[in-house]
């Protein structure tokens, strides 16, 4: 067997080689059973009463008439042909108009025990020639029988009958003919009352009905799929107006392609935070406490979306659709324009209504009908009362994958609880790509809302947490203000604003002050300065004039001696 | 033995109509086909329509009586209807079908043996 690396998608050739299926056409199964049942031999669909075997086998020829060119025989051994073809019409088939366009062939094979003595030894001679003829008539590929085994409590000779049934399964595989076999429970939990499972071998479909709480759920399961690759989990299906549908958990293959497209989730600066919004097609998860804004983010991305062109789906399990209108009116976002242009289709729905199975049915068909590009919903945790925790977490995941299958953006909001908001989602946190998680922080007698992006896959993402404020113009997240426990919000973001304000109106005043006082030293100093200089002047000037007067005195004194000496000579020149 | 007197509201119409499907000429189509056309030679005759009808000759036949197993043996009149199922080996059980008287023991083998 080839290997093929991962996420190559088609699934089918990974089944043995020569094993060819024949496609039901039932929505979900193909993609379980790995492209459909075993071509040209028989499966058995068993389950106990009223589990919806009868519509698996029937629409498995419907599908095939119609979808795959394949007509088929169905031969009915409990129901009369007209109770078949109203509980049909039910599911949306017109079986008496196929039969008339001979891609179908009903015929009831019920016996009658009333009527009926056994007196001898006997074969099935009967049964094979009419489906024979059938088979024939229509050119029949595809055969279904409707519940054979009861034949083996209707004749009172079951050894017979159980010869008969081997010969009947090895004729049909020698023409090749893909058949459905459908078998009731046994009491205690036999596949089939009457083992009728020894003759089918290739291939087992269980079908469940439970009612759990009251709400009731079907479940299918193949049990056994000789030389296929199957999916082994129970799949939850349900039987909608539009037929069966079987639920797969999430796709095989995680093929979906990733799309780098960025949009935006309508609020500016959690855009900012993501580094340019979130990418289209991913899986968006808003957690968080009661009146934490929830169905506001969910709304400004509807918005964003409308804005775009785009259409934008809305499922809410909490509020009405005008409830929903006219709270959100009150954050200035106006859903209701955006439902006139029909860009905007808002489904409620409490989830306790239906089961949640029904539940995801409907959704697809919703996600098939209005072919949204984004899809919100408010919120999961409103299922948890319709199922058991584990239940609801499957089915979100369910849910989670339809929208992916399709690259619809999908947002969810989940309710969480003070105290566990993380733990609580730990079901589906790991198949979401972005998950934000809205806080109420209840400090001075007030609650206020912080924001954090916890994960955002495949991009760069904000770290911080921020505050989040809805205004009546939407919400708005708030640069951080951290203060010395932590961070700031509400009034306490707005006290520590005015303290900081006034810290530093405080120190403007100090460092003007100082300014004053250093001018006034300055000018001090200067005088000092001055003063001294002036001192120092008078220094110099009494100096000075010293100078000058010893000047003067020397000179005086050197005249009175010069004065002298002349008086001296002139005596010397007169005497002797 | 005679037929039971209130069989013949109406002497024109035969007081019993019944058909036969066989399988070609199987032992088991073979062994019903005589068992029955005795049944009528011997104690019906002339108050007895039999048709034998081979299924393969006219499937759109088993679809109307609801037939599956073969041989089967329809009683169709008198009313309530009967389909009498298997090679008819069983013969009491194919004469109380039938409404006929059933047979004594025959002290030698402890089968009943037809009665004349």
């Amino acid at each position: 067997m080839p290997i093929h690396p991962l996420g190559s998608g088609d699934a089918i050739q990974l089944s043995l080689p020569g094993l060819r299926k024949a496609p039901t056409g039932i929505r979900g199964f193909d993609a379980i059973s790995d492209g459909g049942l075993p071509q040209g031999r028989p499966t058995l669909v068993t389950g106990s009463a009223g589990s919806g075997k009868t519509m698996f086998a029937t629409e498995f020829l419907v599908r095939g008439a119609l979808s795959y060119n394949e007509p088929g025989v169905l031969l009915a051994f409990e129901e009369s042909v007209q109770d078949l073809a109203a509980n049909m019409a039910s599911l949306g088939f017109d079986l008496t108009a196929m039969v008339a366009a001979r891609q179908l062939v009903i015929e009831s094979c019920r016996i009658r025990s009333a009527e009926q003595v056994l007196a001898g030894s006997f074969d099935l001679e009967g049964l094979f020639v009419r489906l024979e003829t059938a088979v024939d008539r229509i050119g029949a590929k595809r055969v279904v029988l409707d519940t054979i085994e009861v034949l083996l409590a209707s004749f009172g000779q079951e050894g017979i009958v159980r010869s008969e049934l081997i010969r009947l399964f090895d004729w049909l595989k020698q023409r090749g003919l893909t058949t459905v076999v459908t078998g009731e429970r046994g009491r205690r939990g036999e596949l089939t009352r009457y083992g009728i499972e020894e003759y089918v071998s290739d291939c087992v479909v269980v079908l469940d009905h439970r009612v759990q709480d009251e709400i009731s759920t079907r479940r299918l399961r193949l049990v056994k799929y000789r030389g296929s690759i199957h999916g082994t989990n129970e799949y939850p299906f349900l039987i909608t107006d539009r037929g069966f549908m079987v639920l797969p958990i999430t796709s095989l293959g995680l093929t979906y392609p990733a799309s780098r497209d960025r949009i935006s989730t309508g609020i500016v600066e959690l855009d900012q935070m993501l580094s340019g919004g979130i990418f289209r097609g991913s899986t968006l998860l808003i957690t968080g406490t009661s009146g934490t804004g929830k169905t506001t983010v969910m709304a400004h991305l509807i918005e964003a979306a409308c804005r775009r062109g785009e259409r934008a789906l809305l499922i809410s399990f909490e509020e009405s659709p005008d409830q929903l209108i006219r709270n959100l009116s009150s954050v200035g976002i106006d859903l209701q324009a955006w439902l006139d242009t029909g860009l905007l289709l808002i489904w409620a729905d409490r989830g306790s209504s239906k089961g949640l199975e029904e539940h995801l049915g409907r959704l697809e068909r919703l996600l098939d009908d209005f072919q949204p590009s984004l899809a919100a919903l408010d919120a999961m945790g409103n299922l948890s009362h319709i199922g058991s925790e584990r239940e609801v977490m499957t089915t979100l995941v369910r849910e989670i994958d339809l929208m992916k299958r399709r690259g619809i953006t999908a947002a969810i909001s989940a309710l969480t609880h003070q105290g566990n908001e993380e733990k609580s989602v730990i079901g589906i946190s790991s198949i979401t790509d972005t998950w934000l998680l809205l806080r109420n922080v209840e400090s001075d007698g007030e609650r206020n809302r912080l924001l954090v992006v916890i994960k955002s896959r495949g991009m760069s993402h904000s770290n911080q947490v921020r505050e989040f404020c809805i205004t009546d113009q939407g919400a708005r997240l708030l640069d951080v203000a951290i203060g010395p426990d932590g961070v700031l919000t509400g009034s306490a973001r707005a006290q520590h604003q005015v303290r900081l304000q006034a810290t530093a109106v405080r120190r403007q005043a100090e460092i003007q002050r100082r300014r004053q006082a250093l001018e006034h030293r300055r000018a001090q100093v200067e005088e000092q300065v001055a003063a001294l200089q002036e001192q120092l002047d008078g220094e110099r000037a009494d100096l000075e004039a010293l100078v000058l007067e010893e000047q003067e005195r020397s000179v005086s004194e050197a005249s009175l001696l010069l004065q002298a000496e002349q008086n001296r000579t002139a005596r010397q020149g007169q005497g002797p | 033995m005679s037929a039971t007197p209130e069989a013949l509201p109406d002497p024109a119409r035969p007081t019993m109509v019944l058909t036969l499907y066989i399988s070609g000429a199987s032992p088991r189509s073979s062994a019903a086909l005589m068992t029955i056309r005795r049944i009528c030679d011997e104690e019906l005759a002339g108050r007895v329509e039999l048709n034998v009808v081979d299924i393969r000759s006219n499937p759109a036949a088993l679809v109307q009586d609801h037939v599956l197993a073969v041989p089967v043996l329809i009683r169709r009149w008198p009313e309530p209807l009967r389909h009498i199922v298997g090679d008819l080996a069983n013969a009491e059980r194919v004469r109380a079908a039938l409404d006929l008287a059933p047979l004594p023991l025959a002290p030698e083998s402890g089968r009943p043996t037809p009665q004349r």
